[in-house]
């Protein structure tokens, strides 16, 4: 009787209930034999399943990779410009003051010793393709290669976003000096666009092209030594007037940028970070 | 279910020598635990399954499907740590996992708030906004930890997590990763015996790019039975005996060395007698048997 309180208490009835008493009666008459081992055993086998699923079940709705799953399915912005935005943030301040100071500082020098900005822009724009490089190979020097390599974009692109994005400040930047230079959008303006424009995309390509096939500071000394030979041998000119002497500047610029575009597309779609770097560990 | 497989896994980086052989292993839910010398090929093989480094030859399967198919589709379903965990000094932590975050395709939307939870989890968040170039070993390799974790993947791979942290440290992140492991599959590589042994759910022993061990820790000690054999002799005999024999263990105090051996057959030295094989005694012994090229 003590049991069938204590059964009543959790029911929360009262035990003067009728039918809950009636219930009991029954139940009291009714003898069945203990479920043998095996079946028991066989019961359990058939149960586990079910509630293993629903306890998996209901621990996957809440994960977080899931929430991602279902925001990334409507995201539909292609993958170079989802990086583009990635590889902003990693512009750091010192990169933007040391390139604005050192093209402040060679224009200022320029009008102080009243010598020819557009040649002081002609010869730095290289420069500033060697400083692309550094930044290109800025996860490789830092070592978060192999992380970068490990989430979901291919080497390959986080490498051209990365080239993307500092060649256009880099082009921004001269534009912004060749305004400077040059305030009206005359036939003078746009040769000077084109004159700065292609040494830093040819030599650009060259770097990447050389580092890529036998390293880093081979790209970097390489690149160098040409942007000092075009200085000091050809007085800022491209080396391809001496091939061929007959095409006008505009012409070899073009060539040179062509060329420069040749060679990044090529490094960038050969770059495989994997048998770059981490093979010589 | 949720599986990884690797089938015949071959890396060369020379045509004649293989940095890893022929590497066959199945994985379930769970915490496994990848052992081995250095340069037995464990990081090779870490980055193989990361899919940063592509086999010469051999396939994985995730969930039944190469991963070769679709790397993009697989890599979201992975964390990685490697071993030497790189970062940008002059970023803060945040903006650190943050950019990594968008790396691995998560909504602007969602990381901000999925860096502060894990961060708090691993207990790096009261850094979150300092110049990681500042931060002490222990503090970024937990970074490198967060980093792993940020897109709650199924896969997570993690090249000596343990390293550069405190006792303390090692337990909280011990017990994190059990937790975690329930509905993942975790691998750790490690060359730290002692590292997550307790808790593992299997044991992959790598040997000079073999694959010499693949099962339970207690499978592991099994292999052992009747091979471990106890000495107590004078130290200077200890030193003789340790060059002869294999040698598991050696302590010495006051002039008597205690030496654990492990040899197929009972040594000849006075007094030795059959003891309890140990995780360690399996270690020596399969490295030792598997360590010529």
């Amino acid at each position: 009787m003590d049991k069938r309180q204590q059964i009543v208490r959790d029911l929360e009835e009262e035990l003067v209930n009728v039918d809950v008493s009636d219930v009991f009666d029954r139940l009291d008459k009714y003898h069945m034999e203990p479920p043998s081992v095996e079946a028991t055993n066989q019961l359990v086998q058939t149960l586990k399943p079910m509630f293993i699923q629903q306890k998996v079940a209901g621990r996957q709705q809440q994960r977080f990779r899931d929430i991602v799953a279902s925001t990334r399915q409507s995201n539909a912005v292609p993958a170079i410009l989802q990086l583009i935005g990635t590889q902003t943030t990693l512009m750091s301040k010192g990169f933007v003051l040391l390139t604005i100071a050192f093209l402040m500082a060679g224009l200022l020098l320029a009008n102080l010793f009243q010598s020819d900005s557009s040649s002081l822009l002609i010869i730095a724009s290289p420069f500033l393709g060697l400083l692309t490089l550094s930044y290109e190979y800025r996860a490789q020097m830092y070592m978060v290669e192999e992380i970068e390599a490990s989430c979901c974009y291919s080497p390959a692109q986080v490498a051209t976003a990365r080239i993307l994005v500092v060649l256009s400040y880099n082009v921004i930047l001269c534009t912004v000096a060749t305004v400077t230079i040059e305030p009206t959008y005359n036939i003078v303006f746009w040769n000077l666009m084109l004159n700065w424009l292609a040494p830093l995309l040819l030599m650009l390509g060259v770097a990447l092209f050389t580092s890529l096939k036998f390293g880093i500071t081979s790209g970097c000394i390489m690149a160098g030594a040409l942007w000092v030979a075009q200085i000091t041998l050809v007085n800022g000119e491209s080396f391809l007037h001496f091939l061929l002497p007959s095409l006008s500047t505009v012409f070899i610029d073009l060539i040179s940028i062509l060329l420069g575009i040749g060679l990044l597309y090529f490094s960038l779609s050969s770059w495989k970070a994997e048998e770059r770097q981490f093979q010589v560990r | 279910m949720l599986t990884l497989e690797m089938e015949n896994i071959v890396k060369k980086y020379k045509a004649d020598s293989s940095v890893l052989s022929h590497v066959s292993a199945t994985m379930r839910p769970g915490f496994f635990v990848l052992l081995g010398p250095n340069g037995a090929g464990k990081t090779t093989l870490l980055r193989i399954m990361a899919g940063i480094l592509r086999p010469s030859s051999g396939t994985i399967l995730f969930n039944g499907q190469e991963i070769s198919q679709n790397y993009k589709q697989y890599k979201q379903n992975i964390g990685y740590l490697p071993q030497e965990f790189g970062f940008y000094p002059d970023m803060t932590g945040r903006n650190f996992l943050h950019y990594i975050a968008r790396l691995k395709g998560i909504p602007a939307s969602l990381y901000p708030a999925r860096v502060e939870e894990i961060a708090q989890c691993i207990g790096v968040s009261t850094f979150l906004d300092r110049k990681i170039g500042g931060w002490s070993v222990g503090l970024r390799r937990r970074l490198g930890i967060v980093q792993a974790l940020l897109a709650d993947p199924d896969v997570l791979l993690l090249d000596e997590p343990l390293i550069g942290l405190d006792p303390e440290e090692k337990l909280l992140l011990e017990n994190y990763f059990s937790q975690l492991a329930t509905e993942r599959i975790i691998i750790c590589s490690s060359n730290i015996l002692a590292d997550f042994i307790t808790f593992t759910d299997g044991v992959l022993l790598l040997v000079n790019g073999k694959l010499c061990f693949n099962g339970r820790i207690e499978e592991l000690t099994d292999v052992m039975d009747g091979k471990v054999w106890l000495a107590e002799v004078p130290a200077k005999l200890g030193q003789v005996i340790a060059s002869k024999w294999l040698v598991s263990e050696m302590y010495t105090v006051e002039n008597i060395s205690q030496i654990r051996i492990v040899s197929d057959s009972m040594p000849d030295i006075a007094g030795v007698r059959p003891t309890q094989p140990g995780v360690k005694d399996a270690y020596t012994y399969i490295v030792r048997r598997n360590d010529s090229p």
